[in-house]
């Protein structure tokens, strides 16, 4: 099952890299949130282990496999990790604005040609 | 002590917060500020005094049992920066007390500052690599917003750039430890490097070293990530670049002699003969892009290109020696650059302009000013008695007594370059008749560059003392058993 996760994460890394390379800003902010993105889901990856059951122990009790659960610890990482992520999209798009309003353009050529 | 070193990451947290609420008073607002940075200067110092005799302290938060819990360690290496970082902020918050004209001054500079310097001061502490990352972004997200800081389109365009650099090194620093935690499971410092030494230097560990050295050296300018800077640190508002040189590339650096002692001493060994040409490139870029430079500022930020390139050098040479002379001249160079950056800003009030072609003959204008100056030329020059002399003797003795004797000379070669572009600014801006009127600047900003350019005397003549100290702190961390030990004995 990790392999679609993996597939996906090449996918989002794909997409991001296209968009990063764009002339227009707000394309390239949008490549650096699905680039965060890809890197949670590689945390999350991270702690796969076996056919990847949720971290929730029965309340029967019993003896229990620890290898038949996804380790949870990663899963606790990723939520600082997208917190982060969130503050700095947030932050890049402030930015993308005040260019946007400074410019009236949100064309890095355009840009350049403006700045002279 | 160990209870009471979270201070270095809750006090700025909670003056920063506090400064942000009374943002609308401003003389409450500075002088809260300044009383804050200097008890922040005092704490460091304590610790310092602590860590001398070669204990590690270890905090582990909610006191959960190793290796669970997140630890914040302070051994001498974290402690020397500590003192560090907080007397440089202060010196700089000193520095635009003064700087800054009433428009200039933004409500939002003295709380961004306390929250960059409890990001700065929590990657020095922390001994969990997951927690490294979070105190990266917590500096990082203060610096971005303190790049940016007049919306004009200059730094709006620089910020934009910085971000996104950083924002894709971010990326690769989740990767490095999702690759980790999926081969040793756990990301605590000292669990790490245990782990990682049972494993062995396998191919996929030593790309996953590869990951972090491309993240740290992004921070620390090194050649190829370097392109960032001179234009971050030129166009940024001076007592920001003065920190931004100072410090913020020295985090880059410490992470770096982190994984290099700590977490994988055997990948390095591997990867050092690239490292080591990449720190030659480092040096060879910064040397050369010094030349063509007009700007003050853009010469000294192609400036601490090149001194980056030696210290990581040092740090490269994996050896002890290596590491002390590292050390010795983090120490150095972080005190004389952001002395030299605020002198910079201290000609920028003076002449209005920092463009050499506009200035000239500033020795007899200026006299005061241009002998702060000459003591940072001469010293970034690597002449005698100033510490950018010892800083590169080390480092290059160290070199050769390894026999990297090729690596080491072409380091040396640069050297002659340094001094050439070093001497070559300081003629245009000290002679010569050019430039107009000088103005005056306030007592706050000569204090200042005078307080932070005494270092590069002080630690000139007193080399012997900090050259000890180095060798001290580069035998703590050569010896990564005692970090673990430290860290387990508690848990």
């Amino acid at each position: 099952m990790v392999w679609i996760l993996a597939m996906i994460i090449g996918v989002l890394v794909t997409v991001a890299s296209y968009l990063i390379m764009q002339r227009r800003i707000i394309q390239v902010v949008l490549g650096m949130a699905v680039l965060s993105h890809a890197a949670n889901l590689m945390i999350v990856a991270s702690g796969w282990v076996g056919d990847g059951k949720a971290p929730i122990v029965p309340k029967t009790g019993g003896p229990l496999d620890p290898f038949a659960y996804v380790d949870p610890l990663p899963q606790a990482m990723v939520l600082t990790a997208i917190v982060i992520s969130l503050a700095v999209t947030a932050f890049l798009l402030v930015l993308a604005f005040f260019t946007y309003r400074k410019f009236g353009t949100d064309d890095i050529d355009e840009i350049r040609r403006l700045k002279g | 002590m160990n209870a009471f070193f979270p201070t270095f990451v809750v006090l700025p947290l909670a003056v920063g917060t506090f400064l942000f609420l009374v943002r609308k008073n401003r003389a409450l607002q500075e002088s809260v500020s300044l009383i804050a940075l200097l008890a922040n200067l005092i704490f460091a110092g304590v610790l310092l005094n602590a860590t001398a005799d070669g204990t590690i302290f270890v905090h582990r938060m909610g006191l959960w049992p190793f290796p669970y819990a997140i630890v914040l360690a302070a051994d001498r290496l974290a402690a020397t920066l500590l003192c560090l970082s907080s007397s440089i902020v202060g010196a700089c918050a000193v520095f635009a007390r003064s700087y800054l004209t009433d428009e200039q001054r933004k409500e939002a500079f003295h709380p961004l500052l306390h929250f960059l310097l409890m990001g700065m001061q929590g990657c020095f502490i922390t001994g969990d690599l997951f927690n490294l990352f979070v105190f990266f972004e917590v500096m990082l997200i203060s610096t971005y917003a303190l790049l940016g800081f007049y919306y004009n389109l200059d730094q709006l365009e620089m910020a934009f750039k910085y971000t996104c650099l950083n924002l894709i090194a971010s990326a690769f620093f989740l990767l490095g430890v999702s690759l980790l935690y999926a081969q040793v499971g756990t990301v605590n410092m000292a669990d790490l490097a245990v782990k990682i030494k049972l494993l062995g230097p396998t191919p996929l560990m030593v790309v996953t070293a590869l990951v972090f050295v491309f993240v740290f050296s992004v921070k620390a300018a090194i050649f190829p990530m370097h392109l960032w800077l001179p234009s971050a640190h030129s166009i940024s508002p001076t007592p920001i670049s003065a920190i931004l040189a100072g410090v913020l590339v020295k985090v880059g650096i410490y992470s770096i002699i982190r994984c290099a002692t700590l977490i994988f001493p055997a990948a390095f060994l591997i990867l050092q003969p690239g490292l080591i040409l990449l720190c030659l490139l480092t040096i060879a870029m910064g040397a050369l892009g010094t030349l063509p430079q007009t700007s003050i500022k853009r010469i000294l930020a192609y400036s601490t290109i090149n001194q980056l390139g030696y210290i990581a050098f040092g740090v490269a040479l994996l050896s002890q020696a290596g590491l002390a002379a590292a050390v010795f001249y983090i120490v150095g160079h972080a005190y004389l650059k952001s002395a030299m950056l605020l002198g910079a800003g201290l000609n920028q009030k003076l002449t209005g302009t920092v463009d050499l072609e506009e200035m000239g003959g500033m020795m007899g204008k200026a006299p005061f000013a241009s002998l702060l100056m000459l003591v940072g030329f001469l010293s970034l020059a690597g002449f005698p008695p100033f510490t950018g002399f010892f800083a590169k003797l080390f480092v290059l003795q160290a070199g050769f007594s390894q026999g990297a004797v090729l690596a080491t000379g072409i380091a040396l070669g640069f050297g002659v370059i340094s001094l050439y572009y070093n001497f070559t600014t300081y003629q245009r801006y000290a002679w010569g008749t050019g430039g107009g009127e000088v103005g005056a600047a306030g007592a706050g900003i000569y204090g200042s560059v005078a307080f932070l350019s005494a270092f590069a005397v002080v630690f000139g003549l007193g080399a012997y003392w900090l050259f000890e100290w180095a060798q001290l702190v580069a035998a703590q961390i050569t010896n990564p058993e005692l970090y673990i030990a430290a860290m387990r004995d508690l848990g």
